[in-house]
C-alpha cells in the first residue's frame, strides 16, 4: 500500500502486464475488489499501455533494408587504411615492444606480441599471426610494476572509415518519403547536433604489457592490452562497476580519461558482454591474438 | 488485461531458432546472402523499437542502419546462448541511446525521479479519471506528445514492452538491467505518462 493507502503504481503496472509474483496478484485482486479508485487507476493505466500499443512505429521507410543491405556489401575501406598503418606499427612495434620490470632479476625484454598489424592482403582483420612466445613470466606478487611502457601506440595512425562511410551513406538517394511521415518530430531545427551517428565499431589496437595497481590480489600482475577507442561517450563509472560486478578487475586512470582492465583469459566473455552493453566492440580476433593467460583491454574513453 | 508473457532459458523461443541459427551461421562465415535474410527477417521489430526511442526519421534510419552494421562485424561475438533477436535489440537500443546521449539529450538514470523521490503516488482520484472522459483520439494524440517527453531510457523501456510485447525478463536482458528495474522504470514511465495526458500533454 502506498500513504494513501492504495496500491502502488508499479504493482499496478506489473500487473498489467502479468508480471506481478503470485501473492501480489493475490493482494492486488483483493484489493481491487473493495477499491473503486485502484481500479480507477488500473483502467487509466490499462487506457495508457493500450493507446501506447496502438500508436506504434512510423511505417518502415522504403528502401532502408537496401541502404543497409548495401552498406554491408561496400568494401569496408578499413583493410587499406590499416595496411598503411599496419607497416609503421609493425616497425615501431620490433623496436618498441621491451617492457622492462622493476629490480635487477627483471627478466630480459620480451619478443614482440603475438600479433601484430601487418599488410597481409591474405588476412581480412589485417592481423596475423605470429609464432606465440612464451608468456612473460609472472613477476613475484607485488613486485609488478612497470617501469616503463613502451606501448604501440597506434592511436592516431589508422585512418578512420567512419568519415568515408559517412560520406557514402550520405551520397545514397534520399527517401522521396522522408519526411512526408507524421509519425516523427519532423522540426528539423529541433535536433541538438548535426553529428552523424558513426557506423562502425570502435577500433581496437593492441598495446605492450602493463601491469595494474591495485590488483594484486588477483592471479594477473601482467598482459598485453588490446585497446579500444569507442567513438560512443562511455559512463565511466557505470563501466569500471559493471566491470567489478562480473569480477573483472577495473580502473580509470590518466585522469579517469582511461578504463584499464586485466584479466584471466577465462573472464574475457564476461568482459566483452559488459562492453558489448556499453556500445564498445573490440575485435575478438586480437584478442585471440594476444599471447599469455591473462587479457588486458584499454579502453579509451572519449569526453562526455 | 494484457497477458503475461513469461519466458525463460528453458523456453525454446529465448533460443536462436534452427533455420535463424543457420542463417547466423552461414552470415558468420561471411554468406551476405544469409545476412541479408536476417535483416529482412528483424528489420520490421528494430524499426520499431528504434523509431520509438529516437524521433528524427534520418537519424532513427541511421540508427537501424548502424545496428545492423554493428551486427553484421559483430557477429564472432555472438553465442547463440539468447535469442539473437534480444541480441539485436540489444545493439539497438544501445545505439539508439547513445545517439540521444550524443544529442545531449539528457539519458535519465533508474534513479530519477520524476517529482520527488521514487515512483509517483498518483492522487486518489476516485472512479471519475480525467484521463476516462478522454476520447480515444485525443487520449492518442496527447500520448503521442507525452511519450516524446519522457527519457530515453522510459522511452526504451516502453517501446520494448508496448511495441514489442517483452517479457519483463526480455527487457532486462536487452538493456543490461535487473528486472526490477525494468518493473519501476515502466512503472514510472506509465504514471509519468498518466500525468502528462491527464495534464492535457502541455
Amino acid at each position: 500500500m502506498n500513504a494513501n493507502g492504495h496500491l502502488p503504481i508499479e504493482i499496478l503496472s506489473a500487473h498489467l502486464d502479468g508480471e506481478t509474483t503470485a501473492e501480489e496478484r493475490a493482494r492486488v485482486e483483493s484489493h481491487l475488489a473493495g477499491c473503486e479508485a485502484c481500479r480507477a487507476t488500473l483502467e487509466d493505466l490499462r487506457r495508457i499501455v493500450e493507446g501506447s500499443a496502438k500508436l506504434g512505429a512510423p511505417e518502415l521507410p522504403a528502401g532502408l533494408r537496401e541502404r543497409i543491405t548495401s552498406s554491408i556489401a561496400r568494401p569496408a575501406p578499413r583493410r587499406r587504411a590499416w595496411i598503411g598503418a599496419a607497416a609503421s606499427i609493425a616497425a615501431v612495434g620490433l623496436v618498441a615492444t621491451a617492457w622492462y620490470l622493476q629490480g635487477p632479476e627483471a627478466p630480459a625484454p620480451q619478443p614482440p606480441p603475438a600479433a601484430v598489424y601487418a599488410p597481409s592482403e591474405s588476412d581480412a582483420t589485417g592481423l596475423v599471426d605470429a609464432p606465440p612466445p612464451p608468456p612473460p613470466p609472472a613477476p613475484p606478487r607485488g613486485q609488478a610494476k612497470v617501469k616503463a611502457e613502451a606501448k604501440l601506440d597506434a592511436g592516431n595512425v589508422p585512418a578512420r572509415e567512419e568519415a568515408s562511410q559517412r560520406r557514402a551513406r550520405e551520397t545514397l538517394p534520399s527517401d522521396e518519403k522522408r519526411g512526408a511521415d507524421s509519425g516523427f518530430a519532423m522540426d528539423r531545427d529541433a535536433r541538438v547536433t548535426p553529428e552523424r551517428a558513426e557506423a562502425v565499431q570502435p577500433m581496437a589496437e593492441v598495446s605492450a604489457p602493463a601491469a595494474m595497481a591495485g590488483v594484486a590480489d588477483e592471479p594477473c600482475g601482467m598482459a598485453w592490452f588490446v585497446e579500444v577507442t569507442p567513438e560512443v561517450a562511455v559512463d565511466r563509472v557505470a563501466l569500471v562497476e559493471a566491470l567489478k560486478r562480473e569480477g573483472v578487475p577495473a580502473q580509470a586512470t590518466q585522469g579517469g580519461g582511461t578504463i584499464e582492465a586485466l584479466f584471466p583469459r577465462k573472464l574475457w566473455p564476461a568482459c566483452r558482454a559488459v562492453l558489448a552493453e556499453a556500445g564498445i566492440h573490440v575485435d575478438e580476433g586480437k584478442v585471440r591474438a594476444l599471447s599469455g593467460e591473462c587479457i588486458g583491454i584499454r579502453v579509451r574513453t572519449p569526453a562526455r | 488485461m494484457l497477458v503475461p508473457v513469461r519466458r525463460d532459458d528453458d523456453d525454446p523461443d529465448s533460443r536462436p531458432a534452427p533455420i535463424e541459427e543457420a542463417l547466423v551461421r552461414r552470415a558468420r562465415d561471411g554468406d551476405r546472402g544469409a545476412f541479408d535474410r536476417l535483416v529482412g527477417l528483424h528489420l520490421p521489430r528494430v524499426w520499431a523499437v528504434v523509431s520509438r526511442i529516437v524521433r528524427q526519421r534520418e537519424d532513427a534510419e541511421d540508427v537501424v542502419q548502424e545496428t545492423f552494421l554493428t551486427a553484421h562485424r559483430s557477429l564472432a561475438d555472438y553465442r547463440g546462448d539468447a535469442a539473437f533477436s534480444t541480441w539485436l535489440h540489444r545493439i539497438a537500443v544501445t545505439r539508439a541511446l547513445n545517439h540521444l546521449n550524443r544529442a545531449s539529450v539528457r539519458l535519465a538514470r533508474a534513479s530519477d525521479p520524476i517529482d520527488g523521490d521514487g515512483v509517483p503516488e498518483l492522487a486518489d482520484s476516485g472512479a471519475n479519471t480525467p484521463l476516462r472522459a478522454l476520447e480515444s483520439k485525443e487520449l492518442l494524440r496527447r500520448l503521442a506528445t507525452c511519450l516524446e517527453k519522457l527519457p530515453a531510457a522510459w522511452k526504451a523501456v516502453v517501446a520494448l514492452r508496448d511495441a514489442e510485447e517483452l517479457s519483463y525478463e526480455e527487457i532486462a536482458r536487452v538493456l543490461g538491467v535487473e528486472i526490477g528495474t525494468v518493473r519501476s522504470r515502466l512503472a514510472r514511465a506509465r504514471g509519468s505518462l498518466k500525468e502528462c495526458v491527464e495534464g492535457g500533454a502541455r
